[in-house]
């Protein structure tokens, strides 16, 4: 198991020029590691963070784009790994922060815990490069390839529960303008 | 091929846009073969209709302009996804196939009996999503007003497509 917090923390620092999508858990970490305008979270439509990258992906093609998901809000829009291996954007990495929780409701186990396995959804989606880690050592040493890598590429990070309770206080129209804007 | 199919396509590209995001669906069956054969627009089928809707944000976000195509069926199943589209103020134009249109009046009551008509444009109303309908050749420049409107308000603008062919499902 993985801190969440040390996990996003080394993203960060490799972070260039890349737009970050957050959601939900990842929300809380990244906003304390982040106040770049190359930021964007998405609440309010658990689930979709790695659709609004795609979206992202394909408008923005020289930048990588990279989605900070979670295990529950995957799990809400399963169908988007299929899209994402067919559309093929090889400048989209998809980290998901498997804690097997819904934390900001208090912490609840997610459905099935121990019977299924997202990255084994990623490559039977038809996604080519998926990854999966357990340790902190092994992830600091293989992000930075993973990050400059053609993707699209999905990851698997298994981190420990962070603290229940609700999303931080974000202004979230203000954040999409300041995205647009720096973007154009 | 159909002219509506045709004209929607054209009018599309004059907007700007360049990707459709799309779940097949009957009601707009007409579209199919004219969004597909296009050299122009780029289609991105998804699986579900709010993968659709999130794309077509981030494509705004991202300085690209591409509409959602669904049925009110999918719409009705996109409810929350709608509903932070129209927080966050994206100027977005869905085109959703009108599921129930011709239905009306079946019944004795003068009601739709599949209930999509009844639904449809009361479940846009409680997301504040203006909307309007495409029922003729002579509708498709709402298209252009839809885009315009988006932009002038900051908020998602709905265009209800009727079929346009004598398409049967399952046929």
């Amino acid at each position: 198991m993985m801190s969440r917090f040390e996990s996003l923390k080394v993203i960060s620092e490799m972070r260039t020029d890349e737009i970050v999508v957050a959601t939900m858990s990842a929300m809380k970490d990244w906003s304390e590691l982040s106040s770049s305008p190359l930021d964007f979270y998405v609440a309010g439509a658990m689930g979709y963070a790695s659709s609004v990258a795609l979206g992202l992906s394909l408008a923005q093609t020289s930048r990588k784009v990279i989605v900070l998901d979670g295990d529950g809000s995957l799990l809400m829009n399963l169908g988007t790994l299929v899209t994402i291996a067919a559309v093929q954007p090889p400048n989209l990495v998809h980290f998901v922060l498997e804690n097997q929780l819904y934390e900001v409701p208090g912490g609840i186990p997610l459905p099935g815990v121990g019977k299924y396995n997202l990255a084994a959804f990623a490559r039977a989606a038809g996604v080519s490069k998926v990854y999966e880690f357990d340790q902190f050592t092994d992830f600091r040493e293989h992000v930075g390839r993973l990050l400059r890598e053609p993707g699209p590429t999905f990851a698997s990070l298994r981190v420990n529960r962070g603290p229940s309770g609700p999303l931080p206080t974000i202004r979230y129209v203000e954040v999409a303008r300041n995205l647009e804007k720096a973007l154009k | 091929m159909t002219q509506r199919g045709h004209l929607i396509c054209e009018e599309l590209k004059r907007n700007r846009v360049e990707y459709i995001a799309w779940v097949p669906d009957s009601e707009t069956h007409f579209m199919h073969d004219s969004m597909l054969n296009d050299p122009w627009l780029r289609v991105i089928q998804v699986c579900a209709e709010g993968e659709a809707i999130a794309i077509c944000a981030g494509m705004h976000l991202g300085g690209k302009r591409g509409v959602v195509l669904i049925e009110n069926q999918g719409a009705f199943d996109s409810g929350n996804v709608l509903k932070w589209a129209v927080g966050l103020h994206f100027p977005l134009v869905f085109l959703i196939g009108y599921l129930g249109y011709r239905n009306l009046g079946n019944t004795a009551a003068g009601k739709t009996k599949r209930g999509e008509r009844e639904i449809t444009e009361p479940f846009l109303e409680a997301l504040g999503i203006p909307y309007e309908l495409v029922n003729s050749d002579q509708d498709v420049g709402k298209i252009s007003e839809a885009f315009s409107r988006a932009e002038c308000d900051s908020k998602p603008v709905a265009l209800l497509l009727t079929r346009a062919d004598d398409f049967v499902p399952g046929g």
